[in-house]
């Protein structure tokens, strides 16, 4: 096993999304395997989906991607499309034991999470939710406020910028977890099943406005999802991520063309039906797809 | 304010029905005035020493009211502290729990010898009793913040005193009410034992002090006047800090929702 490395090659002024690489990366926890290899690529402004076994690494891998733990081998690359070479901020001495305890200093601020429960919290109204991540970057109160409420607009929420979390529904509380991630106008999104507990109608309507924000934004996005349909509609490309510990099958190349109508389209179909096989793959199959 | 009917409805009227009975069980009963007065009878003697129980109830109000801030500072301040630091927290936590079982009538004249008779020796001892419940809860409360949220301020790289003020302290809000709230009854359980044995007396002689003089003296409706009225500065005191605290959670917090 290789020395412990995160490397983080940022652009400083970079425009449009970050471009991100994952390369042979493998995860301990305390020792135990949780990712034994993982290799992904999104291009910047792209748009990455990841589905999987329960417990395969996926959350693990984001949160790897993220900067929030660093991995036990392997790297993690990020390219910003207008600059090579950027600052280099190596933690090549995080190891999996320390990972616990993250390092802040290699983290950048131009990446967002979103995360399944939404995580507001529930003493603030929703625009003071929103605005949370400029407040916490020092950004003056009237100017954070302003971008709260682009924000919001663009979510169809203004009108309840002064509710609190608990009086809103599921849905309008993703919606909020989603504008304060893109506040910051992120160059990378990761999206932690974000609509994971919504019902089919909702879902559908918040897939529809996630990919006009992506589309709207340039962001890179990386998306982990339970639905195969929702991974296809929405994403360039598509990684299964199968076994425990947790290894990346080869990309599946979405080509649809991603309008309203292209879930019911043939194509759509064979797409869900190959992400499908890689997802019921036998154990020892993984192994021989994945290498 | 249909609402505060239906609360405060119930035992109030418990109240009267149980003042009636004793009423009715003393003019039946005719005990001797000195073993239990009735409570008309507990009335009328303290409107004649109104004045000397008014005073004696605002001095032990003003004791517990500042035994109360001080403890409600320091118990925060301390938590906050400690919740920062697992040392810390491993070091002092079982002592001030262990301090926290020293029975405060055992410690009190050692209060007296340090702060002197009067007012800062009762305040001491309201203050060390209130303290602990302050401590405790908030600092449970520090520590249980949602480590989903404590990572949300990781990824934002807030320090830790922003992650303290803005997110620790709020989520532990509810905590902090629960502590203060057994600390504002402690606090009035505090003063009086103080008084016990601060024993300053005169024009400002506190309710501890009425008790201690109206037995000696045989005067068991005085008595009986100065446990009511210390009950309820106790009761004030609650309220007062229960209100504040239902002011500080109704918009967020499940104990406070309708819905
Ligand atoms: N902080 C941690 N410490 C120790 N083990 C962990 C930690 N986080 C995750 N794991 C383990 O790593 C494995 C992968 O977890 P992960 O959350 O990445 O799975 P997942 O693919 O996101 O699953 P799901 O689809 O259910 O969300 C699990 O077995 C889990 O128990
Ligand atoms: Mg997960």
């Amino acid at each position: 096993m290789r020395n412990a490395s995160h490397e983080a090659k940022l652009g400083a002024t970079a425009q449009g999304g970050l471009g991100v690489h994952v390369r042979g990366v493998r995860h301990n926890f305390n020792g135990v395997n949780v990712i034994g290899h993982a290799d992904v690529q999104v291009k910047s402004g792209g748009f990455l989906a990841i589905v999987g076994d329960s417990g395969g690494g996926k959350t693990t891998l984001l949160r790897l991607i993220g900067g929030l733990i660093a991995p036990s081998s392997g790297e993690i690359i990020f390219t910003a499309p207008s600059q090579r070479a950027a600052n280099e901020s190596a933690s090549e001495r995080m190891h999996a034991t320390t990972a616990q305890r993250p390092a802040v200093g290699t983290r950048a601020s131009d990446i967002s999470f979103c995360f399944q429960e939404g995580r507001l919290l529930p003493w603030r109204n929703v625009l003071e939710n929103v605005a949370l991540p400029l407040e916490l970057r020092g950004t003056p109160a009237q100017e954070r406020r302003d971008a709260a409420r682009d924000m919001l607009a663009k979510m169809q929420l203004s009108d309840s910028e002064n509710k609190m979390p608990a009086q809103l529904s599921g849905g309008m509380r993703m919606r909020v977890a989603m504008a304060r991630a893109l506040v910051t106008r992120p160059k990378l999104l990761l999206l932690d099943e974000p609509f994971g507990a919504l019902d089919e109608v909702t879902r559908l309507a918040l897939d529809e406005e996630l990919r006009q924000l992506w589309l709207d934004t340039a962001t890179t996005a990386i998306l982990v999802t339970h639905s195969i349909q929702e991974a296809v509609s929405l994403a360039q490309e598509v990684v299964v991520m199968r076994g425990k510990p947790g290894r990346t099958l080869p990309a599946i190349v979405i080509d649809v063309p991603k309008d309203a109508a292209h879930r019911t389209s043939m194509q759509f179909v064979a797409l869900c039906e190959r992400v499908y096989q890689q997802m019921t793959l036998q154990t020892h199959e993984v192994a021989g797809v994945a290498r | 304010m249909k609402n505060i009917l239906r609360v405060a409805l119930p035992p109030i009227f418990t109240a009267m029905a149980l003042l009636v009975a004793w009423e009715i069980a003393v003019v039946v009963f005719k005990p001797a005035a000195y073993l239990l007065p009735s409570p008309l009878a507990i009335l009328r003697a303290a409107n004649i020493d109104s004045r000397q129980l008014l005073n004696a109830t605002l001095s032990t109000a003003i004791s517990a009211g500042l035994g109360f801030v001080i403890a409600a500072v320091v118990g925060m301040v301390c938590a906050s502290v400690l919740s920062q630091s697992q040392f810390l927290q491993r070091g002092l936590y079982p002592l001030a729990s262990l301090f926290q079982m020293v029975p405060l009538v055992a410690i009190a004249p050692l209060l007296v010898i340090w702060f002197g008779y009067g007012l800062s020796a009762t305040v001491a001892s309201a203050a060390i009793v209130a303290v602990f419940p302050v401590l405790a809860n908030t600092l449970d409360g520090l520590r249980s913040t949602d480590p989903g949220l404590r990572e949300l301020f990781r990824i934002y790289n807030a320090n830790r005193f922003t992650r303290w003020w803005k997110l620790e302290l709020p989520s532990a809000t509810p905590n902090i009410v629960t502590g203060l709230r057994i600390a504002a009854g402690l606090a009035v359980i505090g003063t009086v034992v103080g008084e016990f044995v601060s024993g300053y007396a005169g024009e400002n002689a506190p309710l501890g002090m009425v008790v201690l003089a109206s037995m000696r003296s045989a005067r068991t409706d005085l008595v009986f006047a100065a446990v009511a009225l210390s009950a309820a500065v106790g009761f004030i005191l609650f309220g007062a800090v229960s209100f504040l605290g239902w002011l500080s959670l109704r918009k967020w917090h499940a104990s406070t929702l309708s819905r």
